[in-house]
């Protein structure tokens, strides 16, 4: 697969086709990836494909684009991340190439606990889920200890947007429904949840991780660094922390894929993924769309049905 | 003071004993992070997670802090000073890494007078119980920087755990005062052995010495890797807010016409608008200047103003960075140009 | 400080009592339709609660779903949101983005735990000054149900 991978971004940069090929390659450690910027053939002999490709590269894109065009290595759920870039016009379909690469699942670090890190030697996927090589040998982890949630509920067949594959998606066998984080929270009460986000809003220290890793999140000038109309204090008392989280939320309705990198990014384990996913649930079952599928739909929240719900149904 | 040792199963007692006294703060686990917290039920301390994910910055710098408030009426404007708290604070589970940190940033706010009174009148009223680390993290090269691991500063007690007991190092009065409980005793030869086994054995997992503080002073500043680096770096403030060296703030106001306050918050070099100007010139409007002033910072600028490096090596920046940005990977590499 | 507690915090000498709590309701209602409306219950001298305080906006698609976040954060008990009936827009369109957005931010307002008592969104025409002085008087008292609002985290 990688062999097959380095091949095809060969013949991209060989041929001019395009200038640059964003992809994964060895991080600093076996079971860490790093995204690669390769724009010579001998770079992209470094690209790789395994199980810590967790990263969603299309966060790059909107900075990377105006220089010419593009070639980006994309696990299926990621494409949906360049679906909505085209969607908004902040890039241009002819300027990139995807190259989707075949993903059973990526790497859950947590499933990791309990081994020493620093005998590991690599990471693949193998049984159910992954094979971790160590020094002392391989240790094979279950499914669900292996990948992330949102690879435990993903159904993606075929990806939307595929300019390249690399080999055949697997069959989809979700464990669980991808919503259910979002039915297990409203189970509290309205109180209830107030004192949830004022617990997980206290640790927040605003360093705007969510924001720079997700690639929705592309304005050249946040709402939170307008000093004009000043939305909100610096403080991070809970109520401003609040007031960035929902806002951004509102900003991303309609338009977040549900790639989990603000989770992933937040270094006080803030479960923003309960926000996107109920977005994502809300979007499709009051408009009947879902962010990511197809570059030629509309915005969801800028575009209108005369059936849409209304306040008052008369 | 000789070294004392105390069974763990006596740890909360002695924590009791002392809470009347001080605000007992240490590290607790929650949704998968560990933050320094205030602590009433000693049982939730996790000494386990190494180091922890958050630092002591917030016990010393707030996240927020309130400077000052003042409110108009018709007889006039009052201005307050907000105090900041003389109530003293037993920080028990700091690292060396944590506690080395403090010293790097004690110079920084005592470089010029006034010195930062507020973390000062915080710093004095606080002791703090180090812990060392029997299974350093995949992520920790303290041994790199410094030999602070051994051989801790900036710390009134520290304990080794030795199986089920800690042996305990004096190091100041405050400590004598600590451990001037009935929950300590005299440590054995056997005890001192044990530890000695245990630190050998936590050594030998950790990196050797490089004289990093030699090699920062020529880093290049046109080396290549700076665009490599710029190109994944997403700008995400994640290293500096969870680096115990950082110390930067903003000073934001919060007016409503009639009242309102003055608060500093934290702030790092890895956002755009911290060097812009009110004119509009940004002398460090690209993610490559950012990025290579943070590691010309940490190391180069660090060891010129105040003869210590600014990196004490506790690899949360590695662990935590979204994108894998490795800080010893990138020394390593500005490094091995030379010769 | 925080931006709530500056904004809540009583001036000196102010004597309120805690049972004499009066809510504080915001309405975000556009021009050519609720704000008209609004005119028309007050030229027709109909009595509604005066706890309401209005934000004129040129269109109900001008409600960014921030002015309604900020509300609540700043410690407003209750939001209202109201603006011409679909297809009655003065700038044709405006109400149906504003309808997608604001419908959403409901469901959104709920998740974080505001109470769903605490937020209305209606449309009131020119015409409707009775329908605007009802509209005020019920969601005033039902806004009494859940009492003061304690803010948005915690």
């Amino acid at each position: 697969m990688e062999k097959a991978l380095r091949q095809k971004a060969r013949e991209l940069l060989e041929s001019g086709s395009v200038r640059l090929v964003i992809g994964y390659e060895q991080g600093s450690v076996p079971f860490k990836c790093t995204p690669l910027f390769a724009e010579t053939p001998e770079e992209a002999e470094r690209l790789i494909w395994n199980p810590t490709c967790v990263n969603n590269l299309a966060v790059y894109l909107p900075q990377v684009i105006s220089q010419g065009k593009v070639a980006i290595v994309v696990k299926p759920c990621d494409v949906k991340s360049v679906v909505e870039l085209i969607k908004e016009h902040k890039v241009n379909r002819e300027d990139v190439v995807t190259i989707v690469v075949p993903c059973p699942g990526v790497l859950n670090l947590d499933g990791l606990n309990g081994l020493d890190l620093r005998d590991v030697k690599s990471v693949q996927w193998g049984g159910e889920g992954i094979i971790v090589e160590c020094s002392s040998g391989a240790v094979e982890l279950a499914r669900e200890r292996s990948f992330l949630s949102k690879c435990l509920s993903c159904t993606i067949g075929k990806a939307p947007l595929a300019d390249i594959e690399i080999g055949e998606s697997p069959i989809r066998n979700p464990l669980t429904d991808k919503h259910t984080c979002v039915a297990e929270y409203e189970k509290l009460s309205p109180a209830e949840r107030r004192m949830f986000w004022a617990r997980q809003f206290a640790k927040c220290v605003r360093c705007y991780a969510c924001r720079q890793a997700c690639p929705g999140c592309y304005c050249n000038e946040c709402f939170v660094d307008k000093k004009g109309q000043m939305w909100l204090l610096r403080a991070t008392d809970p109520a401003s922390n609040w007031f960035f989280h929902t806002s951004r939320m509102m900003h991303i309705a309609g338009r977040c894929v549900g790639c989990g990198e603000c989770e992933r990014a937040c270094p006080m384990g803030i479960p923003l993924t309960l926000l996107g996913t109920k977005l994502d649930k809300e979007v499709e079952e009051m408009f009947g769309g879902r962010a990511g599928e197809s570059p030629d739909a509309p915005p969801i929240l800028g575009c209108f049905e005369p059936t849409d719900p209304d306040p008052c149904p008369e | 003071m000789e070294p004392k040792v105390i069974a763990k199963t006596d740890i909360t007692q002695w924590l009791k004993s002392l809470a009347d006294r001080f605000e007992i703060i240490a590290p607790v686990r929650e949704d998968g992070v560990t933050l320094f917290r205030h602590v009433e039920d000693f049982a939730d301390i996790d000494l386990a997670t190494t180091p922890a994910t958050g630092t002591l910055r917030e016990h010393f710098t707030p996240k927020t802090e309130t400077l000052l408030e003042y409110e108009f009426s018709d007889s006039g404007a009052e201005v307050r000073s907000v105090d900041p708290g003389a109530k003293e604070m037993l920080i028990f589970g700091a690292r060396a890494c944590d506690a080395a940190a403090l010293r790097y940033v004690d110079a920084v706010y005592s470089m010029v007078e006034p010195r930062d009174e507020p973390y000062f009148i915080r710093r004095e009223n606080t002791a703090i119980v180090g812990v060392f680390c029997n299974e350093p993290a995949w992520s920790c090269f303290c041994t790199e920087v410094g030999d602070f691991l051994s051989s801790p500063i900036e710390m009134d007690l520290y304990l080794t755990d030795i199986g089920d007991k800690f042996f305990t190092e004096v190091f100041t009065v405050k400590g004598e005062e600590l451990v001037s409980h009935p929950q300590f005793q005299q440590a054995t030869e056997e005890d001192g052995q044990a530890a000695d086994t245990v630190r050998q054995k936590a050594l030998s997992r950790l990196p050797s010495h490089v004289d990093h503080a030699s090699a920062c002073l020529s880093y290049d500043w046109e080396h290549p890797l700076w665009k490599k680096l710029a190109q994944k770096c997403l700008g995400c403030g994640v290293c500096a807010f969870s680096c115990p060296t950082c110390h930067c703030f903003d000073i934001q106001e919060c007016p409503k016409v009639l009242r309102g306050s003055r608060y500093r918050c934290w702030d790092t070099c890895q956002f755009e608008q911290f060097t812009l100007m009110g004119a509009g010139h940004n002398p460090r409007s690209s993610k490559k200047e950012r990025t290579r002033q943070r590691v010309f910072h940490k190391f180069k600028y660090s060891m010129e103003r105040y003869n210590m490096l600014g990196c004490v090596g506790c690899g949360r920046c590695v662990a935590l960075c979204p994108v894998n940005m490795d800080i010893r990977q990138v020394i390593r590499e500005l490094e091995s140009k030379k010769g | 400080m925080s931006e709530e507690q500056v904004i809540t915090k009583k001036p000196k000498g102010d004597a309120e009592s805690q049972d004499g709590w009066k809510p504080k309701i915001i309405g975000f209602v556009c021009n050519w339709c609720t704000y008209a409306g609004a005119d028309l219950a007050g030229s027709s001298r109909l009595k509604y609660p005066p706890n309401l305080r209005v934000v004129r906006v040129p269109c109900s698609g001008r409600i960014n779903p921030q002015f309604i976040l900020k509300a609540f954060q700043q410690g407003f008990d209750g939001v209202l949101v109201s603006g011409c009936h679909p297809g009655d827009c003065h700038y044709a369109k405006g109400n149906y983005y504003a309808r997608r957005r604001i419908m959403l931010l409901q469901k959104i307002l709920e998740y974080m735990g505001i109470e769903p008592e605490r937020f209305h969104f209606d449309w009131i025409s020119a015409a409707e000054g009775q329908k605007f002085a009802e509209v005020v008087e019920r969601f005033t008292e039902q806004v009494k149900t859940v009492g003061p609002f304690k803010g948005v985290a915690g």
